[in-house]
């Protein structure tokens, strides 16, 4: 491709004809309501807006999940300290602060094409050897991105490697700790599925994004599993307030599956994360008849939206309930939910 | 004293595969030699490694190559180093380099034994049905 200036070169990456997958994302399944629509969820994810958003629906949860106990190799001595109460508050800002860099989100890409280019066709080598040569370039100054993989099939074609091709010479000439060259067991049934049962899912995730590249179709596909059983068992505590949290929000999101996750909100008893979703929906599907103001409350978005999906209604209970009695919930816990008092955002 | 020489810069030097592994094991190093009339070669001689070969396949049937292209293009261009026929092959393998001769020979050499094979094992599984044939006529 010939250089372009800014305007134009980002004009062109954006518009469909040069970026054939804005016709089918990979994040969004064939079988979801949305699989019609040409959404470019690549440049949704990174939209000032949407993060907001997201980073507010994550949650953060500071002493319950982000800090808790975890297994480590060296033992660590305790910390006491005497503090007076302003001392105790300064401290708790510093670990907020702290807490805020464990939940970088991991970032949302389509995964590179499951295709090659053919080099070269010297079919009068064919027969030369039984096996495949596969030829990586060490050369110092590039990156794993970057690097020339090439392999010679016996029937004497030269192309190029396919992804999982690539990273796995990646993973065997540069080498880090947890990194074996084939996939580990954990990713695949039925070593996942007992993770699963035993709510490892922050593990799992954490492990997968160690070791694959986000643009991976191989991560990609793993996330789809991960999360669907996830969404299945109704197991949001489990991801709530973790760095995963975001990527799952959207996927539901992009999928127009939001029900299970407004019931999660619900049962937290929280309507401002639920209109948040709401808020997050009419961002990614615009749409001037549903369309909603900065001025609507928590709870109108949420009355709005369910009269207007009448059918979704058996499937947020827990919502139901904080909508049609929200004087009782207040004043059942009203030293818990002080966000509740500020409706407006 | 003699005039000392600096293997590294003297001469013309080779680019080569050198052997390394355990037994049953082989595994290659692809390293730049010294002008051969420094000395035969042998492991403490070797300048700088290049690149490694694994002859053995590995669990997908590939037999990985790994080459450091940016150095083997000093040592070819500037120094003018000489390169051993297997490494040649290997780069004509891997399309820097054309295709080596010795390579198309051994391809055509395979697949004349191939068809050989292939041949006599027809002709054993063709003879015994040939004498099931005749049993019936006598």
């Amino acid at each position: 491709m010939f250089r372009l200036h800014f305007p134009f070169k980002f004009l062109l990456s954006r518009s469909s004809l040069y970026n054939p997958q804005c016709f089918k994302s990979a994040w969004i399944k064939a079988s979801s309501a949305s699989s019609k629509d040409e959404i470019d969820v690549e440049s949704l994810f990174i939209d000032q807006k949407v993060q907001n958003l997201l980073k507010n629906l994550t949650g953060l949860d500071v002493e319950g999940k982000i800090f808790t106990e975890r297994n480590i190799e060296q033992a660590e001595r305790s910390h006491y300290a005497l503090m007076t109460d302003s001392m105790l508050e300064e401290v708790r800002a510093r670990m907020k602060e702290r807490a805020t860099k464990f939940l970088q989100f991991v970032p949302i890409k389509e995964p590179r094409p499951e295709t090659y280019q053919i080099l070269s066709k010297d079919s009068e080598i064919e027969g030369f050897d039984s096996c495949k040569f596969v030829f990586t370039d060490i050369t110092f100054d590039a990156t794993n991105a970057d690097r020339t993989v090439v392999i010679r099939e016996p029937d004497g074609i030269l192309r190029t490697a396919l992804p999982e091709e690539h990273d796995r010479m990646n993973r065997v000439y540069y080498e880090e700790p947890n990194r074996p060259p084939f996939p580990p067991a954990a990713f695949k049934d039925p070593d996942l599925q007992d993770a699963l049962d035993t709510n490892k899912h922050e593990f799992v995730l954490d492990y997968a994004t160690w070791f694959y590249e986000p643009d991976d179709p191989a991560f990609i596909q793993l996330c789809h599993v991960i999360f669907d059983r996830t969404i299945e068992a109704n197991k949001f505590q489990v991801l709530y307030s973790t760095r995963h949290f975001g990527s799952l929000i959207f996927y539901l999101v992009v999928n127009d599956n939001i029900p299970p996750l407004l019931n999660f909100y619900g049962s937290m008893g929280s309507l401002r994360d639920a209109a948040n979703v709401i808020r997050l929906q009419k961002i990614v599907f615009p749409n001037w008849r549903t369309a909603v103001s900065f001025k609507d409350t928590d709870a109108k978005i949420c009355l709005d939206f369910i009269k207007q999906n009448r059918r979704l209604k058996e499937f947020v209970p827990d919502l139901m309930n904080l909508i049609e009695d929200p004087k009782e919930q207040q004043k059942s816990s009203r030293g818990k939910r002080p966000d509740n008092k500020n409706k407006k955002n | 004293m003699r005039q000392l020489i600096n293997p590294k810069t003297f001469g013309r030097p080779s680019i080569g595969l050198a052997l390394f592994g355990c037994t049953n094991r082989p595994f290659y190093h692809i390293c730049i030699f010294p002008d051969r009339s420094l000395g035969r070669r042998y492991e403490e001689n070797i300048i700088e490694q290049v690149g490694t070969f694994d002859p053995l396949p590995n669990a997908k049937n590939e037999k990985l190559v790994s080459m450091n292209i940016g150095r083997m293009k000093y040592w070819i261009g500037e120094r003018n180093a000489q390169i051993s026929v297997p490494v040649l092959e290997l780069l004509g393998l891997s399309g820097l380099f054309p295709i080596h001769p010795k390579t198309y020979v051994r391809a055509k050499e395979q697949r004349e034994t191939l068809a050989q094979q292939v041949a006599a094992l027809q002709a054993a599984t063709s003879t015994p049905s040939e004498e099931t044939e005749k049993t019936p006529e006598s």
